[in-house]
């Protein structure tokens, strides 16, 4: 088929597809070459077969399932990774990193937990001491001086002072002793709050031992059936390949015998 | 050490089981493409697939070695296409749903591929599966053998048996049909 308007003399259909799928011997293509650059009805044609050609390098056949494993096949386990989650990493790393987290938390915040006759007490680092509070002291200081009902509470004040003047001056000997018993007092609180805060460190050490043990016990369960699952695993493939291929040896065998 | 297919085709004739299952790890996958392309089913190009080689292993004594054994693989499987053609009385168009089933597009789906690439490849497929079915079967043969598997001219025509001119000349007209279906679609330029 010879198109209409081109000069090429020869077979040209031929020509071109050889042009085309660049099979055509070094002559030939000079030939066509040369005459490429005079018809632009063959340059038209030639283009428009090589963007056949490009679209159909697209079309890739779908993804074949074999019975018998395939060397060059893409396994569905090649995408596993991508659908890897949060939740297959193992229950001690996940312990192991929420720690990690409220630590370094912890640390950044300078968290100070105190525990006093004020109660219970939690400031962190960017939270500073209360320095504005003798100014609020002093001011209210001077609004309960000028408070109407001061002078209320100053009588009622000497009346009692007056009432209980026997009772006080029976009980001075009693204070005295009571006196050298609040020191004594004070030396076995402060013993007591010093055993206290001993026992609290031991067992603040305890429970952080125990709790390192129980994530390295946890951590060594979870490597051991990981390791037992990829020896299933692997005792699994290699069963199945072997059967898969002494099946298809002997379906091979018998047909053959049939014929 | 890797052996040749020949080597392989000895070995399975002296009895080793293991040779013939190499030779089909090597060529099911091109074997299979070649059933896809031709008859466009996936189940029946499996089944191609398999027969092909069950006929190899049965005839694997009369391989003289004349050709090379992917030609011959390949002459069977064109073989077995035509009586699949046949028998069917049906065009070998690829059947592409209607709609799109998110599910298949998914799976499908290349890892680094977004959804919209997925569908144009998939656009693409169909637009391509389409033109390919309006060419007679020869030309589809000529195409398939050249663009998908790299056989010479002569190749193909020691393959299907006809003179090297007119494996060009399927190749050229199949083109051309090629060229104007797809511009129907929009994927290649007419300028016919």
């Amino acid at each position: 088929m010879t198109d209409l308007g081109c000069a090429f003399d020869g077979n040209r259909d031929e020509i071109v597809i050889a042009y085309v799928y660049d099979d055509i011997a070094p002559a030939d293509r000079a030939a066509f070459d040369a005459h490429l650059a005079t018809c632009a009805r063959c340059r038209r044609e030639v283009n428009g077969l090589v963007g056949v050609r490009h679209t159909l390098a697209q079309w890739t056949p779908p993804e074949p399932v074999f019975a018998t494993p395939s060397s060059s096949g893409r396994s569905s386990d090649e995408r596993a990774p991508r659908a890897r989650s949060w939740r297959e990493i193992p229950a001690w790393a996940q312990v192991a990193a929420a720690m990690l987290v409220l630590g370094i938390s912890a640390g950044l915040a300078n968290v100070n937990v105190h525990y006093g006759a004020d109660g219970l007490t939690v400031r962190t680092g960017w939270s500073k001491p209360a320095i504005a509070a003798p100014t609020a002291a002093r001011t209210e200081d001077v609004a309960l001086q000028s408070a109407p009902w001061r002078d209320d509470l100053a009588a009622l004040e000497r009346r009692l002072r007056t009432e209980l003047q026997p009772a006080d001056s029976a009980a001075r000997p009693l204070l005295a002793r009571s006196t050298m018993g609040n020191e004594d007092l004070v030396r076995r609180m402060q013993t007591m709050i010093k055993d206290s805060e001993r026992r609290q460190q031991s067992e603040l050490a305890l429970r952080v031992g125990g709790m390192l043990r129980d994530v390295n016990a946890a951590r060594a369960a979870d490597l051991a059936r990981i390791e037992q699952t990829l020896g299933a695993i692997q005792n699994t493939t290699g069963a199945e390949l072997m059967k898969q291929r002494y099946q298809m040896a002997n379906y091979f065998s018998q047909v053959s015998l049939r014929r | 050490m890797t052996w040749t297919d020949e080597e392989l085709v000895a070995r399975s004739i002296r009895g080793d089981a293991d040779s013939f299952n190499e030779l089909i790890l090597r060529w099911e996958r091109p074997i299979f493409a070649l059933a896809y392309r031709q008859i466009g089913r996936e189940e029946d190009a499996r089944d191609v697939c398999q027969e092909t080689f069950l006929r190899a292993y049965r005839a694997l004594s009369g391989f003289r070695g004349q050709a090379k054994f992917s030609s011959w693989l390949y002459r069977i499987a064109l073989n077995l296409c035509r009586d699949w053609i046949r028998r069917e009385r049906r065009a070998p168009v690829v059947q592409a749903p209607e709609d799109i089933d998110l599910v298949d597009l998914a799976a499908a789906q290349e890892p680094s591929e977004s959804i919209e690439d997925l569908v144009a490849r998939q656009d693409l497929t169909r637009a391509v599966e389409r033109a390919m079915a309006v060419l007679p079967e020869e030309q589809r043969t000529a195409i398939v053998l050249k663009e998908y598997h790299g056989l010479t001219f002569q190749e193909i025509a020691d393959l299907v048996g006809c003179p090297l001119s007119t494996v060009k000349t399927r190749l050229y007209q199949g083109l051309t049909v090629l060229r104007r279906e797809l511009a129907k679609s929009g994927r290649v330029e007419s300028n016919l």
